[in-house]
């Protein structure tokens, strides 16, 4: 219950104000309603009676009319101030988890898969929003409703009223029972849910290889199995809730048979008025609804439990940051990089992705790494980055500790091109610019990165939808766009991933020429990671890595001259051809 | 692309209903009951009105008796009916959702490799599951009980008009108004729901996108722009929902008001009518509750409205989806026993409107000879084998195998003959026997003499055997080891042809050496067309056959086109001397 609590004093104490307005209009919501059938009575019992019934129903009628009128107002009032605050507080809650997720670093994020983070923001919020807002709203409407109903029954007829609380309690008991058995399924279904998705997600991602192997038949089969359990288990769900969902209403039902029948007899004998027979009649009908609503509670609580558990696990972590409460300043000018003796492995994982490395970056040079696939140089510029961080002491930055350099600081001086190119499903320009358009930047980018000639087949230049939602950019063009992204920083350490591995030689060679050209005179410390030889050339130095290891370290010719991997690499890259 | 068919509403419904015919039974019974249903609780009233003005007014006890267990009946009944409606339509909504996902699964999954070049597997994942589902809860929840819902109110009507025909009229007074108000109020409310929809979507599109790219904001420091991005779309969104709430309440709040204004005219008008002695306490009790009875499924209409609409919506998605044609027409000829003979010629094909990327290739492998394809990349080489294995069509010139024109021969049988080793391979969670087999029933000998030739035992071995388990995109499988048990894969299937598209990603030297091994295990026993990088491959190679710019420029062996000194031969210098000056 606790972090509910937490929860609610964060994010709905704020909007007290629209609450205890909205708890005012139940009040006068619920009054009225449970007054109005008070005065049907009255009309019925006059109509009844023989002496002048006339004025009397017309009271009561007009007494019925009014209130009628005025429960639209009323009654609209409570639901805008309940569900109000509930959207209010989605939206609110919404935000700031997405700038947590926004300030946490991969180091952190990379325990979930990307559809999971979107269904905390998404799914589980909603489900906040359903607590804030209708199961508030539910729970306060439920306890006035059935006060003010209960205490009008027993004042009609304290022995009526308890006739009734048998068949209610029984109904409830029945619903609660269910309600329990319906978690487990739900559980289950959403197991099932998930092995179904991810099989048919598996298909679709490998379907070459599903065609090319001729497995639609067996896909298929397993697609039908899970297909098959899944509607069993739904199955059993809708025979619950068939049975059991009517529980309530039936209770009402019988309560009404009750009236009838322990009620019927009391107006023979005169202890009760036909008028107020129908009054009970109305008012059994009347708490069916908060009663329903009120079994829903519990299930919206427990969902919602669930679900806060959920965002507090990424809202309620502090962002992985070494370096806080004292960061030191990020170096201004290129900075000289120092690995000492670096050993890392991932979060979970036992097998060390980098082993004993140590190398040092001259300030304002250009050093290239070569290595395999596996090899540790991806996860190098990653660390780097800082988007793990070094074991403490292992990357100086001109001498002070990486991991105490303010994060923000660092990586505005820094950029990295990661290998895979993402782009957002904006506009060109906006993709490379990340930010506010700029025509002169902008221009500088697309030379940098040889973008120009591809411009013309664009449809709208620069301002052309890229991404997922626009124009589909060949692989080169997308690892160019993103190497213009990086390009066009004001950066005083550039770490570029094999960001040339699409492009052809001859584009390769102008590129590198620019890549020189920017870190020339010395303003920028530049990695350069490879795995094609030509790339790296030109490098002041390269570093070879072999399975997280550093196997030799040396100018470009000094390697080419001397038997070992960077030399077996540049052979078989030329038997390659390509 | 666009995502949703034209097909109109009502079309919508009549390409559901071979679906919806399979379960006719079981949707035949919900509708036989849902009368009956309507009918108890049309008849409680009644039976109300009936025991206070015959029983308990003139004071007959055992009158009351007997009317409250009449009324005690029809509650039973009621519930019986009920129940039986309710497990009838849920029972047949869920199978009917069942046949559909199977439907949309097996339509997609037979779709040509171009489909999926430009649909998103996330898209294409969520009309198998969300949208189904939404279907679902339309079939239960929205469309057939508004059928219910129908039939109760037209009941109610009638039996108010036949207890009292003019108290019934005082209705007529207060429907327009009602009418009028909910109408404008639903206009109002139709624009809004659209409006939540859309910025809901955009919302989550946004979302989804900067999850995925949230390493790029994080690097370029754009977190800022990306929360004002992501502002303003969830400002939309809300403000669409609170504006939303507000016709909400006032439609649920007026229906609800009105109901008891209407039971005050009623009053009103009958206290006149009782002078006359027809208007009785238990006829204005029946109608208290009659007209409770009739304005509830008023004021849920709007709801199930939006049920509905949703259902449109997914509907309109998932029939878009099945009425994409992009299957590879299947010939009729079946190839038994391939011998592994294949030939191009005049091979001319671009990918969908672009621009051409074979300009006539003539080529002609025999059966068991081993040609490496070489050239840079656009060259055309992978295209090649993508229309060997008919991945893609619409091709012109003629490609046959063992004499066949490949239009003429069914997709299963090509497929069955020619198989292919993909650079990225496809894992699937499951077992490591189901990612060998793919399911085929292939007994497990051949299938560990398939892993011994393909040096995959340590890699089995390692996953816990063939029973061992493959995670998710094989994230518990290395790239070295992926290849390997492809190569496994491949050679448990047995095609007579392999297109190998060698691997560029590089691997640690162990692993290296196994694929070096297991790559000639399959070479010796096929017929080969492999794409290659390794030098031993390609001097290994029966022909090279070198390709530039989709034209076969030169065939011959190594020996033979080194001397020739033409395009290979240059490809080497070029590597050569670019080397040699760094």
């Amino acid at each position: 219950m606790r972090p509910l609590l937490i929860f609610a004093r964060r994010y709905m104490v704020p909007f007290w104000h629209w609450y205890v307005g909205g708890t005012l209009a139940l009040l006068a919501t619920n009054w009225m309603s449970v007054t109005i059938p008070l005065y049907l009575a009255e009309g019925v019992d006059a109509l009844v009676s023989t002496d002048d019934p006339t004025s009397a129903v017309a009271r009561s009628a007009v007494a019925v009319g009014l209130m009628g009128l005025a429960v639209i107002a009323v009654r609209t009032l409570s639901r805008v101030l309940y569900f109000t605050p509930g959207r209010l507080v989605e939206a609110r809650v919404k935000r700031d988890l997405f700038s947590a997720i926004l300030r946490h670093q991969p180091s952190f994020l990379r325990q979930w898969e990307t559809g999971d983070l979107f269904s905390r923001v998404s799914s589980d919020v909603n489900m906040l929003r359903l607590l804030a807002g209708f199961g508030v709203l539910q729970l306060v409407n439920s306890v006035i409703a059935i006060v003010l109903a209960g205490g009008q029954m027993l004042r009609l007829s304290s022995e009526l009223a308890i006739w009734l609380l048998g068949p209610i309690l029984v109904g409830l008991v029945i619903v609660q029972l269910s309600i329990q058995h319906m978690f487990v399924l739900m559980r289950r279904l959403q197991v099932e849910l998930a092995a179904l998705s991810s099989h048919i997600l598996a298909s679709y991602r490998g379907v070459a290889t599903v065609q090319g192997f001729a497995a639609e038949g067996p896909f298929t089969d397993v697609f039908d199995t899970r297909n098959e359990q899944y509607l069993r288990t739904m199955l059993q769900r809708a025979g619950i809730r068939a049975g059991i969902g009517p529980a309530l209403a039936v209770a009402t039902d019988v309560n009404i048979f009750l009236v009838l029948f322990v009620g019927g007899p009391m107006v023979i004998d005169g202890r009760l008025t036909v008028g107020e027979l129908v009054a009970f009649t109305t008012l059994v009908a009347f708490i069916t609804n908060p009663l329903r609503s009120s079994s829903f509670l519990y299930s919206i609580v427990k969902e919602a439990q669930a679900s806060l558990e959920r965002v507090e696990a990424i809202q309620g972590v502090p962002p992985d940051r070494p370096e806080l409460p004292h960061p030191a300043p990020a170096p201004a000018q290129a900075p000289r990089l120092e690995i000492r003796h670096l050993t890392f492995a991932y979060p979970g994982s036992e097998d060390p992705a980098l082993h004993d490395v140590s190398f040092t970056v001259p300030a304002g040079s250009t050093v290239g790494i070569l290595g395999l696939t596996g090899s540790g140089k991806s996860t190098l510029l990653a660390l780097l980055a800082r988007l793990y961080n070094p074991p403490p002491g292992t990357i100086l930055v001109d001498g002070t500790d990486l991991c105490r350099l303010d994060l923000d600081h660092w990586r505005e001086r820094l950029t990295l091109v990661p290998q895979k190119a993402f782009l957002f499903s904006e506009t060109l320009a906006d993709n490379v610019l990340l930010g506010p358009p700029d025509e002169e930047r902008l221009a500088r980018a697309m030379r940098l990165s040889a973008l120009e000639p591809d411009l013309e087949a664009l449809p709208e230049g620069t301002a052309t939808l890229v991404g997922e939602a626009g124009v589909r950019l060949s692989g080169g063009q997308r690892q160019r766009t993103a190497l213009a992204r990086g390009l066009v920083r004001d950066h005083t350490v550039l770490l570029l991933d094999d960001v040339l591995s699409a492009v052809d030689h001859a584009t390769e060679k102008e590129l590198i020429g620019t890549i020189r050209g920017a870190g020339s005179g010395s303003t920028v410390t530049t990695l350069l990671v490879a795995h094609r030889v030509s790339a790296l050339q030109h490098a002041d130095q390269v570093v070879v890595l072999d399975e997280g290891r550093v196997v030799d370290v040396g100018r470009p010719d000094e390697l080419l001259a001397r038997p070992g991997l960077f030399r077996d690499t540049w052979q078989q890259q030329q038997a390659e051809g390509a | 692309m666009s995502e949703e068919t034209t097909r109109s509403d009502s079309a919508l419904w009549r390409s559901l209903w071979p679906f919806l015919a399979r379960d006719k039974a079981l949707y035949a019974v919900a509708l036989l009951l849902a009368p009956a249903t309507a009918l108890m609780v049309i008849v409680q009233p009644w039976l109300l009105q009936h025991v206070i003005d015959t029983a308990i007014i003139p004071g007959d006890l055992d009158g009351v008796r007997r009317g409250a267990l009449l009324f005690l009946g029809t509650i039973v009944a009621g519930f019986v009916f009920q129940v039986g409606h309710t497990l009838a339509l849920s029972y047949a909504a869920m199978r009917t959702i069942t046949h559909v996902r199977h439907a949309v699964y097996t339509h997609t999954i037979t779709r040509a490799q171009r489909f999926f070049d430009v649909q998103p597997t996330g898209r294409l994942l969520t009309r198998a599951t969300n949208d189904v589902e939404t279907l679902g809860e339309t079939l239960t929840a929205g469309a057939i009980t508004i059928v219910l819902d129908a039939l109760q109110v037209t009941g109610v009507l009638v039996a108010m008009f036949l207890l009292d025909a003019r108290l019934t009229l005082v209705l007529l007074l207060v429907a327009p108004v009602l009418g009028v108000v909910i109408e404008s109020l639903r206009r109002v409310l139709r624009g809004l729901y659209t409006e939540i929809r859309t910025s809901l979507a955009e919302l989550n599109a946004y979302l989804s996108e900067r999850l995925d790219g949230v390493q790029i904001v994080q690097l370029y420091r754009d977190e800022e722009r990306t929360l004002q991005g992501f502002d303003e779309r969830l400002d939309r969104y809300r403000d669409a929902t609170v504006r939303t709430n507000v016709y909400d309440a006032l439609v649920y709040a007026t229906v609800d008001g009105l109901s008891s204004v209407t039971l005050a005219l009623m009053l009103w008008y009958g206290s006149g009518g009782l002078l006359e002695g027809t208007v009785t306490a238990g006829v204005l009790a029946a109608f208290i509750d009659y007209v409770a009875k009739l304005f509830r499924p008023i004021q849920e209409f709007s709801a199930k409205i939006a049920i509905i609409q949703r259902a449109m919506a997914a509907l309109s998605k998932i029939f878009g989806l099945l009425d994409v044609d992009e299957a590879i027409a299947s010939g009729e000829a079946e190839l038994p026993t391939p011998r592994g003979e294949v030939a191009l010629q005049g091979v001319q094909f671009a990918y969908g409107d672009g621009p051409k990327v074979l300009h006539g290739i003539d080529l002609h492998v025999a059966p068991g000879e081993v040609v490496a394809l070489v050239g840079r990349t656009g060259s055309g080489k992978t295209t090649i084998g993508k229309l060997l294995t008919r991945a893609y069509e619409g091709f012109s010139g003629s490609i046959t195998l063992d004499g066949h024109a490949l239009a003429d021969l069914s997709v299963a049988s090509v497929r069955r003959a020619v198989g292919s080793v993909h650079q990225d391979v496809q894992l699937f969670p499951g077992t490591v026997r189901f990612n060998l087999t793919l399911g085929h029933p292939v007994d497990d000998d051949r299938v560990r003499e398939a892993v011994r030739l393909a040096r995959a035992e340590q890699v089995v071995e390692r996953l816990g055997g063939l029973d061992g388990t493959i995670e998710e995109a094989g994230r518990n499988v290395s790239a070295g080891e992926a290849q390997l048990l492809s190569f496994a894969r491949t050679l448990v299937y047995d095609p007579a042809v392999v297109i190998l598209d060698e691997a560029t990603a590089s691997v640690d030297s162990l692993t290296e050496a196994r694929i070096q091994e297991a790559t000639e295990a399959i070479l010796r026993r096929k017929t080969t067309l492999v794409i290659a990088h390794r030098l031993s491959t390609i001097v290994g190679a029966d022909r090279i056959a070198v390709l530039d710019k989709g034209r076969l420029v030169e065939l011959g062996s190594h020996a033979e086109l080194l001397a020739r000194g033409g395009m290979y031969a240059r490809l080497f210098e070029e590597q050569f001397v670019e080397g040699a000056s760094a």
